[in-house]
């Protein structure tokens, strides 16, 4: 019985084997195969490419160590590909000391190849496109790049295609990178001419330091803009251990960093995630994840005050009364005294090292807002006119953001003494910019050069400044 | 048989034959049908690269089932470089070269068969060089004698025939060298001509001197078969100009100041006495740029230090550096071209002097504008 019941056993589990030998593969997942899904693949992109005109801006990284170039794609059925960027690197093709950004549009082959899965390949040289994956040495750098170059790349796996963004990686160094498509009347020229301008117009070198803003008004300290190679620090934080770089790149209508910044709001703990940025029409960069979180320059009344600063009044774009109603009754009195007597300009800016000391261990002192009319007369034996800075010292009262007012008490330097004594209206012009508040503001707060700072009392009255570094 | 083992018996049979059953139920697995889209294989006629294409196709894949690949693919080079395409421009101008140059140089010299049986199947051009990390780059390679992948197409001049034959026309026939010795050795008698006088690190570092040592070219230190290479394709592509200046710095003494070892040591073949004072202490060794020959009163040839005179305002003689290094740079070459000549004729059938003969007349007499005629009149 118990041989039996072995056998019986042995038996059952045969004929199980036998069973599951006979269970087939599972019922196919996908309609077609690997290759016919991959084949599909290459065709879906690729008409995609093509569509409406195959036009497209692709966001162009190649490492961390240089910023992001924007290129032009015009895709056509045939295999052709106009590639055209605007850079400096297309200039140093044809002009070993060039350093602007030069335009350059070529004609070249692209195909949608199928590897572990579809890889959009520019698969012959463009001379505009491919010399950022060229080994051969940067020409403009010091270090010797032979061998490997920018280290680009000119194949890219097509991960994904949402709302006209073809969402791509570098196949070899594994960038990600951002497609968008443009409309096919687009002119490559004017459209990354107008790329490069809004790059010279967000990050001015006049404006060297500018602030990322958080929701709550937390800020970071950001500097090197105008180079795309961005630093970034806490405000309240260490300027050298908590600095954290990350390169950009200036698009048609903002900024895209090469990968996500990680913010830390340090007053609510809140992280933050953000990478691309558009610009809005106060010229503060907006982030398109989070539209609270922006880039600008410091708030107004504290720029007026920045003491790096100094800002030169513009005539040209002032209104004729208020300020610039004295402006011209000195001018006037300077001319009816000597005909070769003139008021040059007038430049105000904010000296930190003036005022009432209020640290005795830094030294730190208050600060005094100097107006400085600069008026060319004769001055002691000297022959012909000289041009003397008459400096005329104020404190500050600052109100919300964007307002100031500047007090008068009198103060001044030896030449305003001497030459308020001679022309009247020296003292009238000092005087009056201590009698008004003035309301600041800016075509940019991203890179705020030029300043409108009107009359609080009469906005009609207002006068221009133009910033630059002292 | 007990009735016990009777049914054991019937037992073992029903066994066996639900085995049998488990198994051949699973015969009826058959093969399906392709799992790849069943397309044909045509050329687009309305592609911008067809006639390119479609000379590829009649010209190289169905004569010699290989495909001319100029469209980069990355996935097909080593990728531990970092390589461009090339231009669609110079890739014609290689592929018409190549066949010319190449292909039907074998089809008339060593038949129409010899490269449907021995050539690559594949050739790969690439835009840029490959650097290696001790900054040498490569032009060429032959891989398990199927692919030979050519470099730097994208520095092609079609009016420099010397960078052409440097650059391209040689690579082509020294990777196909390698493809031959991969596929039937060449006699190990090779490997013995100058054996401890190959460097594979630091042979970039060599000059003209390598010549005495009896290589063809700096590469051919590398290794024996970069040697056996060498020697095959510059004895088919140089001129003979070109082969007398190589005979010429073969058989001159060198020496240099410095160390032996130095990576960077430079190598004279004349010097000179300072002051024309002849002595050790005065001895310096001269560039060849630097000298002239004149011929004396009395017929003989005779050296001097250009634009330097003596304190007696006389012509400072130069000499020739003696050759002391035991090797006969001019006699280990030609055994050497003698082998693969040998090889070449026995094991191939193939006569490398008409090679190079017929190689030499095409180099100097191809018309660049003809050549491509073939693929740009293509309809």
């Amino acid at each position: 019985m118990k041989k039996f019941l072995n056998i019986s056993l042995l038996l059952l589990g045969a004929l199980s084997m036998g069973l599951m030998s006979c269970n087939h593969e599972e019922k196919d997942i996908f309609d077609e195969s690997a290759a016919e899904r991959l084949e599909n693949s290459k065709n879906y992109f690729s008409n995609i490419l093509v569509d409406q005109g195959g036009k497209w801006q692709l966001e162009y990284f190649t490492t961390t160590g240089e910023p992001g170039y924007i290129y032009l794609f015009t895709f056509e059925k045939n295999g052709t590909v106009t590639i055209s960027g605007n850079n400096k690197y297309i200039g140093l093709l044809t002009n070993p000391n060039n350093k602007v950004p030069v335009f350059g549009s070529a004609q070249s082959m692209w195909e949608v190849i199928t590897d572990d899965g579809p890889v959009l390949s520019f698969n012959t040289y463009n001379k505009n496109f491919h010399l950022f994956a060229d080994p051969e040495d940067i020409p403009d750098t010091e270090v010797d790049e032979q061998g490997y170059g920018h280290n680009g790349d000119y194949e890219f796996d097509l991960m994904k295609y949402s709302n006209d963004t073809l969402y791509i990686e570098g196949k070899k160094h594994g960038v990600h990178m951002i497609m968008t498509r443009v409309p096919a009347d687009v002119d490559d020229n004017t459209y990354l001419n107008e790329v490069v301008a809004l790059k010279d117009s967000l990050f001015h070198a006049k404006i060297p330091t500018v602030y990322l803003n958080l929701p709550s008004g937390y800020r970071y300290v950001v500097s090197g803009g105008a180079s795309l190679m961005l630093s970034f620090y806490p405000e309240t934080g260490d300027a050298i251990s908590e600095t954290e770089s990350y390169n950009a790149v200036v698009t048609h209508d903002g900024l895209t960093f090469m990968y996500p910044l990680q913010l830390m709001d340090s007053l609510t703990m809140t992280p933050y995630t953000v990478q691309t940025f558009k610009l809005a029409p106060d010229g503060s960069l907006v982030s398109r994840e989070n539209p609270e979180i922006s880039f600008t320059a410091d708030i107004l009344n504290n720029l007026v005050i920045d003491s790096k600063l100094q800002w030169t009044l513009n005539l040209k774009q002032s209104s004729d009364g208020g300020f610039i109603e004295k402006y011209n009754e000195l001018s006037d009195q300077l001319k009816a005294a000597n005909k070769n007597y003139s008021l040059v300009k007038v430049v105000m800016y904010f000296d930190k090292t003036l005022g009432e000391e209020i640290n005795p261990v830094t030294h730190e002192h208050a600060g005094k807002f100097v107006l400085a009319p600069t008026i060319k007369v004769k001055v002691g034996n000297k022959p012909k006119p000289q041009n003397v800075d008459c400096k005329f010292y104020y404190d500050v009262e600052r109100e919300g953001e964007d307002v100031i007012g500047f007090k008068y008490n009198g103060d001044m330097d030896s030449f305003a003494s001497l030459n308020s004594k001679l022309y009247s209206k020296l003292l009238d012009l000092a005087s009056y910019l201590g009698t008004v508040k003035y309301h600041i503001s800016t075509a940019s707060l991203l890179a705020p050069v030029t300043l409108k700072m009107s009359e609080t009392s009469n906005e009609s009255n207002y006068i221009t400044v133009d910033v630059s570094r002292r | 048989m007990t009735m016990k083992s009777m049914k054991y018996y019937l037992m073992s049979l029903l066994m066996g034959a639900i085995f049998a059953m488990s198994f051949t139920s699973c015969s009826d697995d058959k093969l399906g049908e392709t799992i790849f889209p069943d397309e044909e294989d045509v050329l687009d006629p309305t592609s911008a690269t067809y006639q390119l294409d479609k000379w590829l196709r009649d010209n190289y894949l169905n004569v010699y089932n290989l495909e001319f690949r100029y469209k980069m693919e990355d996935v097909g080079t080593n990728m531990n470089y970092n390589l461009v395409p090339a231009t669609y421009e110079n890739s014609l101008d290689l592929a018409v070269l190549a066949k010319y140059l190449w292909f039907d140089v074998y089809a008339k010299i060593a038949g129409p068969d010899f490269l449907k049986m021995y050539g690559p199947r594949i050739i790969h051009l690439i835009g840029s060089p490959a650097y290696e990390s001790t900054g040498s780059m490569i032009l060429g390679l032959a891989e398990g004698g199927i692919k030979v992948s050519l470099f730097r197409v994208n520095e092609m001049n079609v009016n420099n025939p010397l960078t052409m034959n440097e650059f391209y026309f040689k690579t082509m026939h020294h990777e196909f060298a390698h493809i031959l010795h991969q596929t039937k050795s060449y006699p190990v008698e090779f490997n013995t001509y100058s054996v401890g006088r190959y460097d594979a690190t630091n042979w970039t570092y060599r000059g003209d001197e390598v010549h005495s040592l009896g290589f063809v070219t700096a590469y051919a230190s590398e290794s024996y078969r970069e040697d056996f290479a060498e020697t095959i394709a510059n004895y088919i592509v140089l001129t003979d100009s070109q082969w007398a200046r190589i005979y010429e710095l073969a058989a001159r003494g060198w020496a240099t100041t410095s160390s032996e070892d130095d990576l960077f040591a430079v190598y004279y073949s004349f010097f000179y006495y300072t002051n024309n004072e002849v002595g050790e202490e005065n001895l310096n060794y001269i560039d060849e740029a630097d000298v002239f020959t004149e011929v004396d009163s009395e017929g003989v040839e005779q050296l001097y230090y250009k634009n330097n005179r003596d304190s007696n305002g006389n012509r400072i003689k130069v000499y020739p550096v003696p050759d002391t290094d035991g090797i006969d740079g001019v006699a280990v070459i030609n055994k050497k071209i003698e082998i693969a000549r040998t090889w070449l004729r026995d094991e191939w059938g193939v006569d490398l002097d008409a090679l190079r003969q017929e190689v030499q007349y095409r180099q100097q007499h191809y018309d660049m504008n003809e050549l491509r005629k073939q693929v740009t009149d293509i309809q």
